[in-house]
């Protein structure tokens, strides 16, 4: 077990929503006897990754997965199941915990807000006691890496979005964490942006063997930084595997587009069904367990006059937004 | 113990030079704490000017247990008050962070205003202070300097007890602000004025409750030489250890609270 970095089983969390009752009295009264509607945020989750593995953790809005990071760096106590992280249960044992993990929430930053950025890598220094040979070092690789330079002496409030996600990316970073959380890392930025703090992950991951559990809706992060990826939805794991093997497992579907000749009034095609038309282009969706491209296409030649075709490849991108959508 | 404190006085460092550059905010709020406490004193000496003397208090007394108050008050405000507005912290999730560093988040908490913010009513406060104690004709010695010293501290650590209890029952309820104005608030009014002005119930919840009583009511005895008019002397001595006690209660309490965190929605 020596290469496991986090175990989770079976894992809990329901939020208690305290009614809220209006005025002071109303707070005392619901101090007293509180009134509660329940919410299940994450409902038996297990997985495990290994030291070195660089996860993606996905799923639509509200699918628990911030919920299942908070735990998972110490921020909140479950209702049930066992997370080990490490070695150590990290709500239990906190300040342990907290040395050896990195956190970045996209939505939120982890700097001191009124002071220029380099303050709070110095206040941070000290927080983590942070050697200075080490501090000095990673301070300069990743203004280098991730072009701090140019806003080290600008206070948090007045950076662009860009530029305060790689300031919290490299205050993530500096103590020389095992284990890195990324809650949403490219959340509003653009794509030069984007590519920019994909670089660095992987540069992290690869070149110092950093785990990663990377938390986005931008499925071109995942495919381009992860091999695994863990879905999930309400709260319960869907997907757990390599990406490419969900183009293959949720992925059946391709499409076929034709042009045919003349235009045809009615469509239909056995094995396969219109999704769409545009005058003569006919869009048509098939299991490719059932039937082979070849085939398809031969089928319609006997019908139709076929003058161009193309095959789209199912996108990751669609294949996420139909389970999205329509659940596995 | 020693790092946490070492981080405490950085973050607490960082903090004012964060609030420097807000200086007309401060400037405001000193301004309209004076005329707050010039309207309070006004109405006070109204009052025993009217009446000559309130429950066998002269003006000048209910001036230094006024005074005591203040003082207490002055340190508790720039070490603590920021406490009240703590559900702004759970409700923005901000506190979030404080959970993921390797550092105690109650020091974290504690340290996330700078004294500067408080600097205004300290000053005030010690002024007043000294001017309330001149004319309740207390005499000085160096025991009582000393005695002077252990109820500061011991009646700061009473206001910040309770209002780290505040800042805990907001864990339970995401309510800060409304405790803090419905409890502490007319509690610390109260003990503006003597205390055997009020009926035994309330000088019972002032002593045990909300030991306020400790803050001036029973210390102001000491100075003014007349402990063996209390009931039992002995409290007169108490403030130091009651502080304490009272903080460390708060602060299980605040434990308590912080396992029931579950920060912001998303
Ligand atoms: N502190 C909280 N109190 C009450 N409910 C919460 C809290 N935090 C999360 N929830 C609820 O739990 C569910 C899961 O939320 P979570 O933030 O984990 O989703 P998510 O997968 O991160 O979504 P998103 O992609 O929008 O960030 C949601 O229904 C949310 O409203
Ligand atoms: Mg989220």
């Amino acid at each position: 077990m020596e290469d496991v970095m986090i175990t989770v089983e079976n894992l809990r969390k329901e939020f208690k929503i305290l009614r809220r009752r209006p005025g002071f009295l109303g707070t005392l009264r619901s101090l007293l006897s509180p009134e509660y509607e329940v919410r299940t945020a994450v409902d038996g989750i297990s997985f495990t990754i290994r030291r070195g593995e660089l996860v993606g953790y996905i799923g639509p809005n509200g699918a628990g997965k911030s919920t299942t990071i908070k735990i998972l760096t110490g921020i909140m106590v479950p209702t049930s199941g066992r997370v080990v992280v490490d070695g150590l249960v990290p709500y239990e044992r906190r300040v342990e915990n907290a040395r050896r993990i990195g956190v970045v929430f996209g939505q939120r930053t982890q700097l001191w807000w009124d002071l220029p950025t380099i303050d709070s890598f110095e206040l941070l220094r000290h927080i983590y006691r942070i050697p200075a040979g080490v501090y000095k070092q990673n301070l300069e690789l990743f203004t280098d890496l991730l072009g701090l330079g140019e806003f080290l002496n600008t206070p948090v409030r007045q950076l662009s979005l860009g530029q305060r996600m790689r300031a919290d990316l490299a205050a993530a970073l500096l103590h020389n964490p095992r284990l890195v959380y990324l809650d949403e890392p490219t959340i509003g930025l653009d794509v030069v942006a984007k590519e920019r703090i994909r670089r660095f992950i992987k540069e992290i991951n690869r070149e110092r063997g950093v785990t990663i559990i990377l938390t986005t809706h931008d499925m071109q992060d995942i495919e381009k930084l992860c091999e695994r990826m863990i879905l999930i939805d309400h709260g319960r794991v869907v997907y757990d595997g390599p990406v490419e093997e969900v183009k293959r497992r949720f992925g059946q579907h391709r499409i076929l587009v034709v042009d045919l000749e003349g235009a045809p009034e009615e469509v239909s095609v056995e094995g396969a069904e219109v999704i769409r038309r545009e005058n003569g282009r006919v869009w048509l969706r098939f299991n490719r367990d059932e039937i082979s491209a070849a085939q398809l296409i031969h089928r319609v030649g006997q019908r139709y006059n076929i003058v161009d075709l193309t095959l789209e490849e199912p996108e990751i991108e669609g294949i996420i937004a139909r389970i999205y959508e329509e659940g596995v | 113990m020693l790092h946490a404190l070492r981080c405490y006085l950085l973050l607490v460092g960082a903090q004012a030079r964060a609030q420097m550059q807000y200086r007309f905010n401060f400037f405001a709020q000193v301004f309209s704490m004076i005329a707050t406490y010039m309207g309070q004193f006004i109405a006070l000496s109204w009052l025993t000017d009217r009446f000559g003397s309130i429950s066998g208090w002269k003006l000048e007394e209910v001036i230094l247990f006024y005074a005591l108050a203040i003082l207490a008050w002055g340190f508790a405000v720039s070490l603590f008050f920021h406490l009240v507005s703590f559900e702004d912290q759970i409700r923005e999730g901000l506190f979030d962070r404080a959970l993921v560093r390797p550092l105690n988040p109650f020091v974290q908490l504690l340290a996330g205003q700078s004294p500067i913010a408080g600097t205004g009513q300290l000053v005030f406060s010690i002024a007043a202070f000294l001017w309330a104690t001149g004319r309740a004709g207390v005499v000085w010695t160096p025991l009582k300097l000393l005695y002077l010293l252990g109820v500061a501290v011991g009646s700061a650590l009473i206001l910040g007890a309770a209002l780290v209890t505040v800042s805990a029952l907001g864990f339970f309820t995401r309510r800060t602000y409304t405790f803090y104005w419905s409890l502490v608030f007319p509690a610390r009014q109260l003990v503006h004025y003597p205390l055997n002005i009020y009926s035994q119930v309330v000088q019972w919840l002032l002593t045990v409750g909300l030991p306020f009583a400790f803050i001036n009511y029973y210390p102001a005895h000491v100075l003014l030489d007349r402990a063996a008019d209390l009931p039992w002397p002995l409290l007169a001595y108490l403030t130091p250890l009651v502080g304490v006690v009272a903080f460390a209660a708060a602060y299980g309490l605040w434990c308590l609270g912080l396992r029931s965190y579950v920060g912001a929605g998303s």
